[in-house]
C-alpha cells in the first residue's frame, strides 16, 4: 500500500493543517502517521471503511481528542489548547447528533444561539421551516431524520467557517440526506468557508468534494483532488487467450477481478507500464474505462477478491 | 448451540463469568479448608469456629448466583432495563423465553446450594435442608419476576428488591419461629407447598407481563415522569435570548440539575416534616428536635445529590462529557464557574425554603416552651454576639450546603470511574468506621479521659492542633498549584469569594468559643474555620473537565 | 435546463456537465443566446460541488458552446462552436464506434444503420423548429430523444 502525502499549500490557505497525526487506542493503533490539508473555499471528502480512524480523525480536529504525536491545526489554532477559538468557528454534526433530549426545537436554537456571534436567526426560523421542526417539540420525541435535521440546523445557522460533518448522513432517508447535501453546498457557496465530512455513501462524497482522503487501517492511502484521483485510475479490460483458473499477478494493480478469459483490473498510475506486462501474460487490453469513486473504494481497501462478472457489454 | 436452552444458558454465563467466577471461588475456598483444616487436624469441635465464615461466603456465593441470572438488558426505545428486547425475535414462544431463564437460575442455585451442603457444611449439617432449597428457588422466580415486571419502574424496582430481600430472611426462619407446633401451617411441609404455590403464580405473572412487552405493551415512562413534563409544559417558556455564552450555560445547567435540590427540600418539608411537626405539635421536647433535623436536612440531601451534581450530566452513568457539552465554545473555567452558580442558586431556593418554613412553622404550630428556654441560656452566654452567631450559623449551613453540591466536581468532571466510586465510597466509608469505632470504644475512651485528663489535654488537643494546622498549610499550598492554571481573573474573584466565606467561619469560631473554654478550643475552631471552604479542589476542576473533554 | 447526474460510471461530473449541455444545445433545446443558470442555482439543483459546475461552464466556454458576458450571466453562444475539424470528428469517432458495436450484436446492417440516422435527424430537426417557437417549458418528445440518446 502506498502512503500519499497531499501536497501541502501555504498554511494561510489550510483550514485545517495535520501533520504526522498518530493515536492509539490501547494496542490498536487507530491513525498512523496521517498528514492532511484542507484548502480554504473546498468540500473534503474522507472516506474508509468501519473503523478506520474517521471518527478519531474529526474528533482530533474538534479537539476532543489530545494528538498523541504529530501536530492538528484548525484556523492554525491548536484546537486542544484553545477549544474556544477554533470551536466557534466550527458547525458540527455526527452521526448520533447526541442532543440534549429533554430541550425543544426554539430552546435548542437559543442555547446554541448564545454560543456564537454570528448567529443568524432569520436563517435558522427558514431553515426550521424548511425542515418541519415544530419550535416546541421535544428532542427527543423527534424521529432520527428529523433530529439529524435538528442538529444541521444547529451546526450551520451561524454560517461556520468549517462545517464539520461526521457521517451525517448514514441511516437517513433521501430526503434528509438532500438537506444535508444542500448544507454543504450552500457553505461552500459562500466565499471562503469550508467543509469537511466523512461518509460511507461514496457517490454524495463524488457528487461535492474537491478533495477526498481514504484512510484504510489507520493509514492515509488516498489523499488528493477528486479529479485527479479520478483520472489516475483506470479499469482495463484484458482478454486472455485461454481461461484463467487464478486471477493474473500484475504488478502495481489495486484489484484484479474476473472469471474465465476476462479479467478487469484497476490501476492506480501505472498505465504505461501495463500493455508491457499484459503481453508478457498473453493477453491483450480490449477496453479502458472511467471508475467510479466506489470502484477506487473497494479496490483500495482490498477487499474486493470475490469474482465477479465484469460488465463489459 | 444444539438448543435455545444451552445458547441462552452460555450467553447468561459469559455474561456473568466474573460472578460465577467468584462464586465457585467461595465455594472451593470453603470446601478446602473444610476438607484440610478441621478433618486432618482431628479437630471436629473446633471446626465450628469457621461457620461464620463459611455462612458469609455462603450468602456472598448465593447472592452472586442471584446477580449472575439478573437477565435483564437496556432497551434504549423505552429507556428500561427489562427482559433482553432482542430475545423477543426468537422463533421461541413466549414462556419457553420466560421460563428458560428462570429454570436455568433455580437450576444453578440448586446445584449451588447443595454443594455447599454436601462439601462445606458436612460438621455442622443444616436444619431442614429441603424448605431452604424450596425458598431458593422461589426466591430466583420472584426475583425475575420483580425484575421484568417493574422494568419501567427503576427505583420502585429497587426498593421492591431490597424489601424483598428483608423479607425473604424473615420467611425463611418462619418454620423455625413455631418450636411448640402451636400453628400446624408454620410447618415446612405447608410453607413450601404455599411457597410453590406462589412461585407458580409469579410466574404467570412474569408470562403475562413479558408477552404484553413482546406485543408492544408495557409502560413506556413512569407515569410520575409524564406527569412532570406535563407540569413542565405548562410552565411559562423562555423567550428571550441569552446575553452570554455563560449564561445560556447556566440555562442548561439549571434545568439539568438546579431544581432538584429545592424541590426534594421541599418535598421533605412538606411531606414529613410538616405533618410531623403537626402531629407532635403539644410536646415541647419536640420542637428543638425537629429544629435540628429541618437545619440537617439540606446539608444531607445535598452531600446526596452532589454525587449526581458534580458528574458532567446529573442522570447518565457515563461520566465522560457529552460530545454536545464538548463542542461549546466555551472554556472548561467557564463550565465549571456555571456549575458553581447553579449550585449556589439551588442552595439559596433551598434554604429560603427551610426559613420559610421555621418562620411559618414557629410562631404558627410549635410549642416552644423549651426553645425559648435554650434561647434564654444562648442570649446569657453571648449577651451581645448571640444575633451575629445565628445569622453566621444559618449562613454557614447554607454555605456547607453548596460545598457539598460542588466540591466533588474535581473528581466528577473528570471522567474516571474508578476516581469517582473511590472517592463516593471513601466518603461514605469514612464516616460510617469512624463513628462505628466510637461506638464500640466509647467506654474505653471515657475511662481513660476520666483517669488520665491533663494527658488527654495536653497529648490529643495539641496532637489535633498540630494535625490542623498541618492541613491548612497544605490546603494552601496545593492552592497554590491547582490554580496556577486558572485565568487571573476567575482566580482573584474566587480568592475574594474563599477570603469571605473563611472570614465568616473564622468570625464564628471566634464568637462563639465553648463555655467554658477550659480545653482552649477556639484555637482548634479557627482552624477548622479555615479548613471547611474548599478552595484548591475547585481549581481543579477545570482541569479535570479540560481532560475529560480532550480525551 | 434538465441535466442528470449519475455516479455510477466513472464519468467525471463536470464531463457529465458538458456534454450533456452540448447535447442539449444541439438538439436545440437550448437556444442560442439562451441564458443558462448561474453556477450556484445549478449547482443546487443538481446537489453538486459549484466549483464542478464553475469548472464545466470554463470548459463550455473553452468549446465556444457557451460565453459569459460580464455581471449578466452566462449565455448560449450565437455562432456555432469553433472546434476544429478534427476534434470535432475525434469526438464523433468514439460515438459511431460505439453505435456500430451495438448494431452488431443487436445484428442490424450499416444501410439500416444508416437509415435511421437519416430518420432520426428529421425527428430532432422537426423539434427543434417545433422548440424555436413553442414554450420552453412544453417538450415532451424532446425529452424522449435525449433520453434515447443516452442510453
Amino acid at each position: 500500500m502506498k502512503h500519499m502525502k497531499f501536497p501541502s499549500p501555504s498554511s494561510a490557505e489550510a483550514v485545517v493543517a495535520i501533520t504526522d497525526l498518530f493515536r492509539r487506542f490501547g494496542p490498536k493503533t487507530v491513525l498512523n502517521n496521517v498528514s492532511l490539508y484542507v484548502p480554504r473555499g473546498s468540500v473534503f471528502g474522507l472516506v474508509g471503511e468501519n473503523g478506520a480512524g474517521k471518527t478519531t480523525l474529526i474528533k482530533h480536529i474538534l479537539g476532543l481528542l489530545r494528538a498523541e504525536a504529530g501536530s492538528v491545526r484548525v484556523f492554525g489554532l491548536d484546537p486542544v489548547a484553545d477549544p474556544v477559538g477554533v470551536l466557534g468557528r466550527i458547525g458540527y454534526l455526527s452521526e448520533q447528533p447526541d442532543l440534549p433530549g429533554w430541550m425543544r426545537v426554539e430552546e435548542l436554537l437559543r442555547y446554541t444561539q448564545a454560543f456564537y456571534p454570528n448567529w443568524d436567526m432569520a436563517y435558522a426560523e427558514k431553515l426550521r421551516e424548511q425542515f418541519g421542526l415544530a419550535p416546541g417539540a421535544r428532542l427527543k420525541t423527534l424521529s432520527k431524520g428529523q433530529q439529524a435535521k435538528a442538529g444541521l440546523l444547529a451546526a450551520q445557522a451561524h454560517r461556520p467557517e468549517l462545517l464539520l460533518l461526521d457521517e451525517p448522513s448514514s441511516g437517513l432517508d433521501p430526503i434528509v440526506r438532500r438537506d444535508i447535501l444542500e448544507a454543504v453546498i450552500r457553505t461552500v457557496s459562500e466565499e471562503g468557508r469550508t467543509v469537511f465530512f466523512s461518509s460511507h455513501l461514496l457517490e454524495e462524497i463524488e457528487r461535492v468534494s474537491d478533495y477526498v482522503a481514504m484512510l484504510h487501517q489507520g493509514h492515509l492511502v488516498l489523499c488528493g483532488p477528486l479529479d485527479d484521483i479520478k483520472a489516475q485510475h483506470r479499469r482495463f479490460m484484458l482478454s486472455f487467450a485461454t481461461p484463467q483458473s487464478k486471477p493474473p499477478v500484475i504488478a502495481g494493480a489495486l484489484s484484479v477481478t474476473g472469471a474465465g478469459r476476462e479479467w478487469a483490473v484497476i490501476c492506480n498510475g501505472t498505465r504505461n507500464e501495463l500493455p508491457a506486462i499484459v503481453t508478457a501474460l498473453g493477453a491483450r487490453i480490449i477496453e479502458e474505462q472511467a471508475v467510479s469513486l466506489n470502484d477506487i473504494f473497494v479496490a483500495q481497501a482490498g477487499t474486493a477478491t470475490t469474482a465477479e462478472t465484469t460488465s463489459s457489454v | 448451540m444444539r438448543s435455545p436452552t444451552t445458547a441462552l444458558a452460555w450467553a447468561i454465563w459469559r455474561r456473568g463469568r466474573r460472578a460465577g467466577g467468584w462464586a465457585i471461588a467461595c465455594l472451593a475456598f470453603c470446601a478446602l479448608v473444610n476438607l484440610a483444616v478441621p478433618g486432618r487436624l482431628r479437630l471436629t469441635e473446633t471446626g465450628q469456629v469457621f461457620d461464620p465464615v463459611f455462612g458469609f461466603l455462603m450468602t456472598v456465593s448465593l447472592l452472586l448466583v442471584f446477580g449472575l441470572f439478573n437477565y435483564t438488558e437496556f432497551n434504549s426505545t423505552r429507556e428500561w432495563n427489562g427482559f433482553p428486547y432482542r430475545l423477543f425475535s426468537l422463533p421461541l414462544r413466549t414462556w419457553q423465553l420466560v421460563a428458560l431463564p428462570m429454570l436455568l437460575g433455580i437450576a444453578t442455585v440448586e446445584v449451588v446450594y447443595v454443594a455447599w451442603i454436601k462439601l462445606v457444611l458436612t460438621h455442622n449439617p443444616v436444619l431442614k435442608p429441603e424448605w431452604f432449597a424450596v425458598l431458593l428457588g422461589a426466591y430466583m422466580i420472584f426475583y425475575h419476576t420483580a425484575l421484568w415486571s417493574l422494568a419501567g419502574f427503576r427505583i420502585a424496582r429497587i426498593i421492591v428488591l431490597s424489601l424483598g430481600g428483608v423479607s425473604s430472611i424473615l420467611v425463611a426462619w418462619l418454620p423455625f419461629s413455631d418450636s411448640q407446633g402451636a400453628y400446624p401451617w408454620l410447618s415446612e411441609k405447608y410453607l413450601a407447598a404455599g411457597m410453590a404455590v406462589l412461585a407458580f403464580i409469579s410466574f404467570l405473572i412474569a408470562w403475562t407481563v413479558v408477552g404484553r412487552q413482546r406485543r408492544g405493551g408495557g409502560h413506556r415512562r413512569n407515569w410520575i415522569h409524564c406527569l412532570l413534563e406535563q407540569a413542565g409544559d405548562l410552565l411559562p417558556r423562555r423567550n428571550r435570548q441569552f446575553a452570554s455564552p455563560a449564561a445560556a450555560q447556566f440555562w442548561f445547567e439549571w434545568r439539568r440539575a438546579g431544581l432538584l435540590l429545592p424541590a426534594c427540600v421541599g418535598f421533605a418539608l412538606l411531606a414529613i416534616f410538616g405533618p410531623f411537626s403537626w402531629a407532635f405539635r403539644t410536646d415541647p421536647r419536640s420542637t428543638i428536635d425537629t429544629l435540628v433535623k429541618i437545619v440537617a436536612m439540606p446539608i444531607v440531601l445535598a452531600f446526596a445529590i452532589g454525587k449526581g451534581f458534580i458528574k458532567p450530566e446529573f442522570w447518565s452513568t457515563n461520566l465522560s462529557l457529552p460530545q454536545f457539552l464538548g463542542v461549546r465554545p466555551l472554556s472548561a473555567e467557564e463550565f465549571v464557574v456555571s456549575k458553581m452558580k447553579v449550585a449556589a442558586l439551588s442552595v439559596t431556593i433551598a434554604w429560603l425554603l427551610v426559613l420559610g418554613f421555621i418562620a411559618l412553622w414557629l410562631p404558627l404550630w410549635a410549642d416552644k416552651t423549651q426553645l425559648q428556654q435554650f434561647l434564654r441560656e444562648f442570649r446569657r452566654f453571648y449577651p451581645h454576639s448571640w444575633l451575629a452567631i445565628t445569622i453566621l450559623y444559618f449562613a454557614g449551613f447554607a454555605v456547607i450546603t453548596w460545598r457539598c453540591l460542588v466540591s466533588g466536581l474535581w473528581v466528577g468532571l473528570s471522567g474516571n470511574r474508578s476516581y469517582y466510586i473511590a472517592s463516593a465510597c471513601l466518603q461514605v466509608l469514612v464516616p460510617t468506621l469512624l463513628s462505628l469505632a466510637a461506638g464500640l470504644f466509647s467506654d474505653t475512651i471515657d475511662s481513660e479521659i476520666q483517669q488520665h485528663p491533663d494527658v488527654v489535654n495536653s497529648i490529643t488537643l495539641t496532637l489535633i492542633g498540630w494535625l490542623l494546622a498541618l492541613a491548612v498549610i497544605l490546603k494552601i499550598w496545593s492552592v497554590v498549584f491547582s490554580w496556577s492554571k486558572n485565568s487571573v481573573r476567575r482566580t482573584s474573584q474566587y480568592l475574594l469569594l474563599w477570603s469571605g466565606a473563611t472570614l465568616g467561619f473564622v468570625a464564628l469560631a471566634i464568637l462563639s468559643p465553648p463555655w467554658p473554654d477550659i480545653y482552649r478550643l477556639e484555637h482548634l475552631y479557627v482552624l477548622v474555620a479555615f479548613l471547611l471552604f474548599p478552595f484548591a479542589r475547585l481549581g481543579l476542576a477545570p482541569l479535570s473537565f479540560a481532560r475529560n473533554r480532550h480525551g | 435546463m434538465q441535466i442528470h447526474i449519475t455516479s455510477n460510471d466513472g464519468v467525471p461530473i463536470y464531463v457529465q456537465i458538458v456534454n450533456q449541455v452540448k447535447h442539449l444545445v444541439a438538439s436545440g433545446r437550448l437556444a442560442p443566446g439562451e441564458e443558462i443558470p448561474p453556477i450556484r442555482a445549478l449547482a443546487d439543483q443538481l446537489l453538486v460541488n459549484p466549483n464542478t459546475v464553475a469548472r464545466a461552464y470554463l470548459e463550455l466556454e473553452r468549446a465556444g458552446v457557451v460565453t459569459k458576458r460580464h455581471g449578466s450571466g452566462t449565455y448560449v453562444s450565437e455562432t456555432p462552436s469553433p472546434l476544429s475539424r478534427r476534434e470535432k470528428l475525434k469526438v464523433l469517432t468514439q460515438r459511431v464506434d460505439s453505435l456500430l458495436v451495438e448494431a452488431g450484436h443487436l445484428d442490424i446492417d450499416l444501410p439500416e444503420v444508416i437509415e435511421l440516422l437519416h430518420e432520426r435527424q428529421e425527428v430532432i430537426r422537426r423539434e427543434a423548429a417545433k422548440a424555436a417557437g413553442a414554450d420552453a417549458r412544453q417538450r415532451v418528445p424532446a425529452n424522449q430523444t435525449s433520453s434515447g440518446s443516452k442510453g
